[in-house]
Formats: structure tokens, sequence, C-alpha cells
């Protein structure tokens, strides 16, 4: 089992050597002069290009939602940000307890980390915690009660980045939300102001959205 | 002429002390003012103290001469035999007074406690067998795990180098590291501080009963963090390190088994 709590994004920076060839064919994989920014975890020579397809957008095209949207993308890195959309104002969200399916045998599990939704001072002590079993990511981050936070601005939200490396090159394999609507799978937590208790919120199906790793 | 100095009875109140083959002796003090001194002898033959002080002076296994402020002393004393004590005073002029009443003490050893054959014990597990080895341990010797902890009756045939037990800890044993002593019979202890830990049961962190340490059971702790016992809100369930406190320890405690799948033991 991988584990990891309260991650933060370390970046070696690397540079990349480029062949180039006779008669003026450039390396079109260079970048002189420029130092390329790796993801942890990633590998730069001779592994697929990733990236990762939402299934859906976080634009109020669905009210209340969280979805996995596309975060950064270094070679075969991918960083998939957690995003709740509240295009009501209705959301105070305390929380989020989520489970991740994919597949392990296109990707490994390598981290998460707090997304910037909430005030780092505020968060429980100990998340983001993240942890991987099989091809199974369970994780959490949470604010010390009785904290919440209201997602305003744009109405969506990014509460925690996962990253994955992935291994396999031409593939195609979903990512989803597993044990949505359970506060012991994927749920958004609020604060109920007037009995300072945590609840989950109660999404539905197609509140939960997920997309595809894509390698090429 | 200095008057004969004679410990009252009720001036020789010896407060004795039994250490590790030391005895501690206390008196009142004696009020005359051309008070010099005092002597305390020691002897394993209560005998001595039918001669006069000066005769006993001279055969004595132990004598110590005090100055008039004194109202204490310590002897270290052969360990596991009963000795013989007595006081007397003496003048500016050299008069020594007759002895005190006689009291005897019988110092322990000091038991030292080296190692244990286990370290640690789980939150409600039972029958746990342990062999603590070290020195001084006296036959009859008692052994302490701290709170929560019981220990079963102690086999001393192995004194003074081993004596073997049984522990059983409670289910809400506090959780961290326990000093564990061991009392020879007359009062001499020995311990060894952090010698033995107690872990927390991790079933006790699956609070919702799912069988896996999840969110589940984050939203649980949390209607009770962070409060302290007396709280109204303290649930000593959700205290996973039982030390009165649901606080970052708790978190940090819940968090190293997150994810963690059962059956648990």
């Amino acid at each position: 089992m991988i584990r990891q709590a309260g991650a933060k994004a370390g970046l070696p920076r690397t540079g990349r050597l480029c062949a180039l060839l006779l008669a003026g064919i450039l390396c079109a994989s260079c970048n002189t002069g420029d130092e390329a920014e790796e993801l942890p975890g990633s590998v730069t020579r001779s592994t697929p290009n990733a990236t990762f397809t939402p299934a859906a957008g976080a634009d109020c095209q669905i009210a209340d939602q969280l979805s996995m949207q596309l975060g950064r993308v270094v070679g075969s890195g991918v960083e998939l940000e957690l995003v709740v959309t509240d295009c009501d104002g209705s959301m105070s969200v305390s929380g989020l307890a989520f489970e991740i399916d994919f597949d392990p045998a296109v990707a490994n599990f390598v981290g998460c980390t707090a997304g910037g939704f909430f005030p780092g001072s505020q968060l429980l002590p100990g998340t983001p915690a993240c942890t991987m079993s099989g091809g199974n990511v369970l994780g959490t981050i949470t604010l010390t009660p009785p904290g919440f936070v209201k997602v305003g601005g744009s109405g969506r939200a990014t509460i925690v980045r996962v990253t994955f490396n992935l291994t396999q090159q031409g593939v195609a394999s979903p990512v989803s939300f597993a044990g949505t609507d359970s506060s012991s799978g994927t749920a958004l937590f609020f604060l109920d102001p007037s009995t300072q208790a945590t609840t989950t919120h109660v999404l539905g199906g197609s509140g939960y959205q997920g997309g595809t790793f894509i390698s090429n | 002429m200095i008057a004969l100095l004679v410990l009252a009875l009720g001036a020789w109140e010896p407060a004795l002390a039994q250490l590790q083959g030391t005895v501690n002796v206390a008196w009142t003090a004696n009020a005359e003012t051309d008070l010099a001194g005092y002597r305390l002898y020691a002897d394993l033959d209560p005998n001595i103290f039918l001669l006069a002080p000066s005769q006993a002076a001279m055969v004595a296994d132990r004598f110590v001469t005090l100055g008039p402020a004194a109202t204490s002393a310590s002897l270290q004393l052969t360990a596991g035999q009963t000795w013989f004590l007595a006081l007397t005073a003496f003048d500016l002029s050299g008069n020594e007074s007759g002895f005190s009443s006689v009291e005897s003490a019988t110092p322990s050893l000091t038991p030292t406690v080296r190692t244990l054959s286990v370290t640690s014990m789980r939150q409600g597990q039972t029958g746990l067998g342990v062999t603590i080895s070290g020195d001084n341990f006296t036959a009859g010797a008692s052994v302490s795990f701290g709170p929560g902890i019981t220990v079963g009756p102690v086999n001393s045939t192995g004194a003074p180098s081993t004596l073997v037990t049984t522990l059983n800890a409670d289910a809400l044993a506090q959780v961290g590291a326990r000093t564990v002593t061991v009392t020879n019979v007359g009062g001499g202890t020995g311990s060894k501080v952090n010698g033995f830990s107690v872990t927390v049961n991790v079933a006790r962190l699956d609070l919702d009963g799912s069988d896996r340490i999840d969110n589940g059971d984050l939203v649980l702790i949390l209607l009770t963090y962070p409060s302290v016992s007396g709280d109204g809100i303290y649930v000593v369930t959700h205290d996973l390190d039982v030390n009165g406190r649901i606080d970052g320890a708790d978190l940090a405690i819940f968090f190293a088994h997150f994810g963690e799948v059962g059956p648990f033991p």
C-alpha cells in the first residue's frame, strides 16, 4: 500500500538532451535554453506522452458537481484536479472524501496535494491524506472543525490534486469516483452551521464525473 | 560540669526509609547548649548496646560521628540482613550519653531492570507472557507496567536475574511508552523507563464497523474533535491514545492506518 499525507508538490528541474541531426533536421522535443518542469514520479525518456480527458467540464452544465479535470501534464505524469462546481452558491464545503478507481496496469499512483481551495493553515492535521491499494486511491482533505469555505467567484474550485504516472503507451483507461455519496467513499462534507455537525452532501450519480487517461 | 546527655526516648524517633542497601535514620535534635554532636552505631548483634558506648565503639560494625546540627544520617549496610542501630549524644567536654532505644532495619537490594523479552502489546491484548531480565531481583518481587496493564502472578524462581509473568492490557489502556518497575521484598525498586509500550488496537479506528479505516470513521471523529475529557462532546472511544484528549495525536494515529482493510484482530 502506498500512503502519503500532507504532501506538497516538489518539482525537480531537469534539462533535456537534444540530438541534433545533420542536414538541418531539428529535434522536435528540444527546449534549448529552457529547463522542463517535471511532476514527481514522471520519467522523461522512453515513456508515453500522457494526458487526461474529463468526462465533463466544470462549467455549470451540471449545477453542483465534483469532477476530475486535467491539471499539469509533463511526459508520462498526469495531475488530476478534483474540482467542486457550485453555480448556485449553496455549498459550505468543509472537506472531501474521495475514492478513485483506476487501472494499475496502465498507471502508478504518485501522491496528492492540497488544491488551494482550503486555507492551508486551517487544514485538519494530517490532511490531505491519500493511500492506494490495488487500483483504488482513498483520500481525504478536510478543515479543522468548525471550518468551511464557500465556493465563490467562478463557481469552481480545486480542492485537491492527485498525481499519476502512466506506464503504458497507446491506452485509453477510465478513471472514476467510487463509493459516491458515501462518507466512506466519495462525498463532499458540509458543515451545518446550526449544529456544527459535519454532514455529507448528496450530489447524485451525475454529480460525480471522472474521465479517461490517454497515452500515446 | 557537663551533664550527661541523655536522649529521651521520645527524642529518638527513627524514620527508617529502607532503600537499596541504605538505611536512613532521623531523630529530634537535642536542646542542650553544650551539645557537640551525635554518634550513630550499627551492628548485626543487638547485644553490643548492652556495653558502654566507649566499649561498643570498639566492636561495632559501623560507627559514625555527626555534628550538633545533624538530625538525620544514611548508612550503606549489607542488604538482606537485619541491622540494629542506636544513637548517643556528646558534649563539648567529650562526655557521651547512654544509648537511645535500639531500632532494627533490613535494607533491601535495589533491583536493576535491563531487558524484557517482549517490549509492546496492543490495547485489549491478554495473556502476553514476558520475561524480565536484570539483577538483584528477590524472591517475591512484584512488577508494575503502569495503569491499564494487569500483571499476573510473578514467577521469581529465576531470581536474582529473571522474573516471568503474564500481562493483560485493558481495552482502553493508554497508548504509549511505559516504565517497568520491579519492587523487591523490603521495598527496593528499580525501573526501566520507556521499557515497554502499548499500541493502539487498530480495530478501534473502524468506528463505523465497515472493516476499513476510511472517511466514514473520520467523519465520526470530527464530531468530537478537538475535545478533552469532561467536555460535552468528548467520547473516549474516539480518544485513540486514551490520554483524555481528542487531538492531533489521535489524528496522527488515525492517518497512520488510513485505508487499512480488516478484518482487524
